[in-house]
This record gives structure tokens, sequence and C-alpha cells, in this order.
């Protein structure tokens, strides 16, 4: 086993790419949770984002108006969602299990409905790729981390911006005060339902273009059933992982990512691991995060626990 | 309160009715029925319309339904765990054919099988023993020998002297084929380096592609896919990344032109075409029908692609010695 410049900057790249549907999809999910909403259908919204996208890519042939569909499908798919969780107040981890089962089926239906088996994907190289002048010719992270995808670049300054809504600004304080005592923001005037709906389709917005990445600049405009592979479960526990800072989600991603290309990384370069127990190390993370956000102090203190007026 | 436990039983009703609706085996609005009484069902892991296994089987299905005049049905996304529970409720309607199209159903057919005796199981893919079932027949793959010549056709056709194998989930079939595919691969060129890598996934194209990606970096130029419909991320990354592939199942160049070499081709139609006629004159035997080179039960696509006539040659006079058995390949 040898960990020579090529290897490190393969893993980096890998695991970047890797974490690109988990940080976009993360960030969006840390929105909605900061207003108390725990949103487990982020494999379904995902799902649907993947698709959306590669329909929008047949339909249009190009790849950022893809980008957009994959977004309006994620915005759709939460709107399900939302309606049962912030409007009619419905348990949101049995909303959004029921969600993601019913994702699986309704994609594949769709799927085969509507995307052509003989469709050839146009070039995506403009939506793939984008290597950043003089730092893409840096050694070791100059492939890795300056040679992305355009929209992975976008989800960087998105956390940037989510931060300062959230530190800085009145609307992102009335969004945590939603997560932190949605009975106290009702009492000042606060529409709990319309803030966590907001917040919501942020989440699916962002969630449907994680769905779009993956699809577009991951698999080369294809989509196959459950192509997204449990990574919007990963994505709600990257957000614990990165303490719903959008900073930490965002290193947090790339840890998680870096534990999956760790897998196959490990494997050809000889790494003495069992496969299967490299292959479940972003599972063995995830289960360590959901093992922390019970004994979690910095989450909204009403996470996952719908608004009722008048209950405590 | 009332408004509220009602909606969250409308709710978990929604999410009950659609788990229901989503895991349960899609039968296919497309299952035509024609006029012959004769019912012929088959049972498929995935999608008629998606990948490269199930696709090329339903065609057959179909050829060999409309040929002998069946009445067909078909189940897409029957999974394993699921089985048995189809296979009863299918024989219990009276039908008398029932087609599985991948060796993971072995295991319920033995179970079912002898619950309904007048109903013919058969199974496509591979089986080692029909458990001395009178009504269950298997026609199965050598999947010894298309390991080997797959392996041989990729060190051929190495420039750089090393191959990598991308298979999906690390399953006793995939470890075998791994097996003698190095075993092939070493036959033509015995200082081939060989890489092999396990996706842990049959659906993920994006992890199947970095990996790939990340193997032509390393120096493998020439790719097998063996991760069913996460093959597509495999063949990308060489096509992307000027590497070679190799088709699998059924003639997948005109997807990947720069990068397929050849395919393997199962032949599909002869099997079930058999299938049809031992059906048609009640002679299902309750044995294992092996399809091999020698009887044409598989073969590579001509003329290969982005290679020298050479390794066309030694790929097929290998070949040749394998279905005279001049070459033993479990050896």
């Amino acid at each position: 086993m040898v960990f020579d410049p090529i290897t490190i900057s393969l893993l980096l790249a890998a695991a970047i790419r890797l974490g690109a549907p988990m940080l976009l999809a993360s960030l969006g999910e840390l929105v909605s949770e900061r207003t108390g909403v725990l949103n487990i259908g982020l494999e379904g919204i995902m799902l649907f984002g993947a698709f959306g996208a590669v329909f929008g890519l047949q339909l249009t042939g190009m790849p950022y108006a893809a980008v957009a569909f994959g977004a309006l499908w994620g915005m759709l798919a939460v709107g399900v969602v939302a309606i049962a969780v912030a409007s009619l107040r419905a348990d949101q981890i049995v909303v959004g299990i029921g969600f993601n089962i019913l994702a699986l089926g309704a994609t594949s239906l769709l799927r085969d409905m509507v995307l052509s088996p003989a469709f050839q994907s146009p070039s995506l190289r403009n939506v793939s790729s984008y290597r950043i002048p003089y730092f893409s010719e840096l050694p070791i992270v100059g492939r890795a981390v300056f040679s992305q995808s355009p929209i992975l670049y976008g989800a960087v300054i998105v956390a940037i911006l989510f931060w300062i809504f959230f530190r800085h600004t009145r609307l992102g304080l009335i969004f945590r005060a939603v997560g932190e005592g949605a009975s106290a923001a009702d009492a000042a005037g606060i529409s709990v339902t319309n803030i966590r709906f907001s917040a919501m389709l942020v989440t699916g917005i962002m969630t449907g273009i994680a769905g779009a990445y993956l699809t577009l600049v991951a698999s080369g405009g294809v989509f196959v059933d459950n192509i997204t592979g449990g990574r919007g479960y990963l994505a709600v526990a990257v957000v614990i992982f990165g303490r719903w800072h959008p900073i930490w989600v965002m290193l947090a991603s790339i840890l998680f990512g870096a534990a999956d290309a760790l897998q196959y990384q490990g494997q050809a370069i000889g790494l003495s691991i069992s496969p299967p127990l490299l292959l479940m190390s972003p599972f063995l993370l995830a289960l360590i995060a959901w093992v922390l956000v019970g004994k979690s102090k910095t989450g909204p203190s009403e996470i996952g626990i719908p608004f009722l007026r008048g209950q405590k | 309160m009332i408004l509220l436990s009602l909606t969250r039983r409308h709710i978990l009703a929604l999410a009950l009715g659609a788990a229901v609706l989503s895991t349960g085996p899609l039968v296919s609005p497309r299952a035509a029925y024609a006029a012959d009484p004769v019912e012929v069902a088959a049972l498929f892991t995935g999608s008629v319309t998606q990948g490269n296994w199930d696709v090329p089987g339903y065609a057959a299905f179909d050829k060999m339904v409309k040929k002998y005049s069946f009445k067909p049905s078909y189940i897409e996304n029957a999974t394993y765990e699921k089985a048995p529970a189809i296979l009863r409720q299918l024989a219990s309607r009276g039908v008398k054919m029932i087609i599985c199209h991948s060796s993971g159903y072995s295991a319920a057919i033995q179970e079912i099988a002898k619950e309904f005796p007048d109903t013919q199981f058969v199974l496509y893919s591979y089986a080692s023993s029909t458990g001395d079932l009178k009504n269950y027949t298997a026609w199965s793959l050598d999947w010894d020998q298309y390991g080997f010549v797959t392996g041989a056709v990729a060190a051929a056709s190495s420039k750089n002297k090393h191959i990598a194998i991308i298979s999906g989930e690390e399953i006793p079939s995939a470890k075998r084929a791994q097996e003698f595919t190095i075993k092939g691969a070493k036959s033509l060129v015995p200082d081939i380096q060989v890489d092999t890598v396990y996706t842990g996934s049959f659906s993920d194209v994006a992890k199947a592609k970095e990996i790939a990606t990340g193997v032509i970096a390393r120096g493998a130029d020439v790719l097998l896919p063996s991760a069913d419909l996460a093959d597509v991320g495999t063949q990308q990354a060489a096509d992307e990344e000027e590497a070679h592939t190799i088709g699998a199942y059924m003639d997948q160049s005109p997807a990947y032109p720069n990068a397929v070499i050849t395919s393997t081709v199962l032949n599909f139609d002869k099997a079930y075409d058999e299938m049809g006629q031992l059906m048609t004159a009640g002679k299902l035997d309750g044995k294992v029908h092996t399809m091999d080179l020698s009887n044409e039960g598989w073969t590579l696509q001509k003329p290969f692609k982005h290679v020298d006539a050479k390794v066309e040659m030694d790929v097929f006079a290998t070949m040749a010695k394998i279905a005279k058995g001049e070459i033993d390949v479990e050896k």
C-alpha cells in the first residue's frame, strides 16, 4: 500500500466529488432542521431531483436547464412532505419514511413511462468540470480541489451565505427562533407554519440540485432506479455531524465523501482491510452521528416536534 | 386533537399504501394476453426496460411466448425474498410454466415447486442442480468459461498490461467470476496486473464511475464491468478517459463506441426457445441444461474494435479450444 501524491490527489478529488451530493442536500436539510423540521424524506426528494434533471436534459438538451429541472422537481417533491409536516403537523419521521418508499416506486414508474432508454446524453462537460485558472495547476490539490463542477463551487458559496444568513440577518434569527421554541415564536407573532414551509422549500431546491449533480455530473446523464443509494440518509447524518453549522456541514460532507472514497481507493491500493468493512465506513459515521444527536446540546431544541398552537 | 389524530391516521395510511405500492412487484400493464389457454409467466429482478440483463431476457421471453402462442405475463422488480410468495401466487392461479430470470431465485423454486407439481418452474442463469425436482428445469450458463474468456480479452487488449474488474457486491458468484477472470487474463498474459474492486452496490452509477476513473488514473487501460446497472458508470469513465471496456450480455458498442472493444452476447433466444419447445412438447425434464461455448450458449460480438486483429484471433482461438475441451478452465 502506497500513499503517493497520485493516491492522495485521487482520494481528495474522489472525497470532494462523492461528498458533493451530500453537501448540497445537507445544506438544504440544515435550513429545515434549523426551523425544527427533521426531513427524513431527503432520500426521496433527491431521487425526484435526479429523475427531474435527466427528464429536463432529455427535454431541453441543456445541462444547466436540466439542473433547474432537478431543483424544480425537488421543490415539488418537498411540497408534498411540507404540506403533511408543516401544514397538517403530521409525524415527521413517519411521513419522511413513507415518502422515501413512495419516491422509489414513483421514480421507477416515471422512468419507465417518460425516459427513453435510447437517449444519448449531450456533452455535460460544462456542468461537470471547470478548471479555476492558476489554482488548478497546483500540485496534488490542483486537480482535486480546483477542477470540480461549477455546481460544487456554487454549493461552497451557498454554505458561506447560509452562515451569514443564520448568524447576521434578522430573518435567519427568526428561522432559528422557530426551531428553538415554536410556541414562543408564535406568541411573538411569527407564522411558524410559513417559516417551516419556506425552509422546506429551500431544502427541496437544494436536494433537487443534489439529485441533479448525482445524475448529470457524477453519472453522465443517466438515471437508474434507486440511484441515490442511501445518500439522502447520509445527508441527514452529515447535518448532525456538522453540528448544524454550514461551514462544519461542508467539512463533514467531505469527511463522509472521504469515507466513501476510501472504500474503493483502499481496495485499489491494497489496503489490508476487508472490503465489506470499508464499504460500511460512511454508514458507521452516520450511526455515530445519530447517536450524537441524542447527546447534542447544539441542535435546535424543537427538532422533529410538530408545532401545535397551545401545546408546549 | 380529533383533527390531529385523523390527520395522522390518514398520513399513516398514505405512507403504508405507498409502501405497498412501491415495494410490491410491479405487474406490468403492458402484459398482453393472447388467446392460448397455456399461461406462462416470467420473473425479473429489475425492470425490463433498464440495464443489460433483464432487457434481452425479456426480449427473448416475448419472442418465445409469441412463437408458441402462450398467454404471457411478467413481473418486474421481483426481489428474491418476495419470490416464494410470487411463485406460490402464480402457481395457484394456474400458470403452467414460470420462468425465473436469475440464479438468485433457485432457493425459492426449490421451496415452492414441490407444492405445485402441475406447474413447471424454469430458471435461467446458473444452477448446479435442480434438487431432483421433476418440475424444476434450469438453463445454466457456464459462468466460469465466461469469466475466463472475458479476462483473456481484457488482458490481450491491454497495452499497459494492467486491467481492472469492477464488481458490485461481494457475493460468492462475484468472487468466483473474479477468480476465473484473473485466471483467463493470466492464461494469455502471465504478468498482467489485475485490480479488483467492489462498489458495494449494483445500482450506484456514480460510485462505479468514480472507481473506474481512479483505476484508470493508476494505469489500468481495460475495465471489466460486473456490477449490473452500475456498469454504465464504468463504461462512461472508460469512454471519457480514453480507456477500453467490454460490454456485458448484449452488444453495448452503440452506447459507448469509443470504449467498447467487444461485448459478450448471451444466447437468450436459444435458451428461451428451448423452454417453449420443451414445454409445448411436454418434455421439460427437471434437469440442468448447460449453456456454454460448445453449444452456442454465448459468444463475443465481432469484429473487435480499438485493438489489433490478432487479439480477436487469439481470443477466438482460445474460445474454440475451450469449446472442444482442449482447455479446461477449471484447472
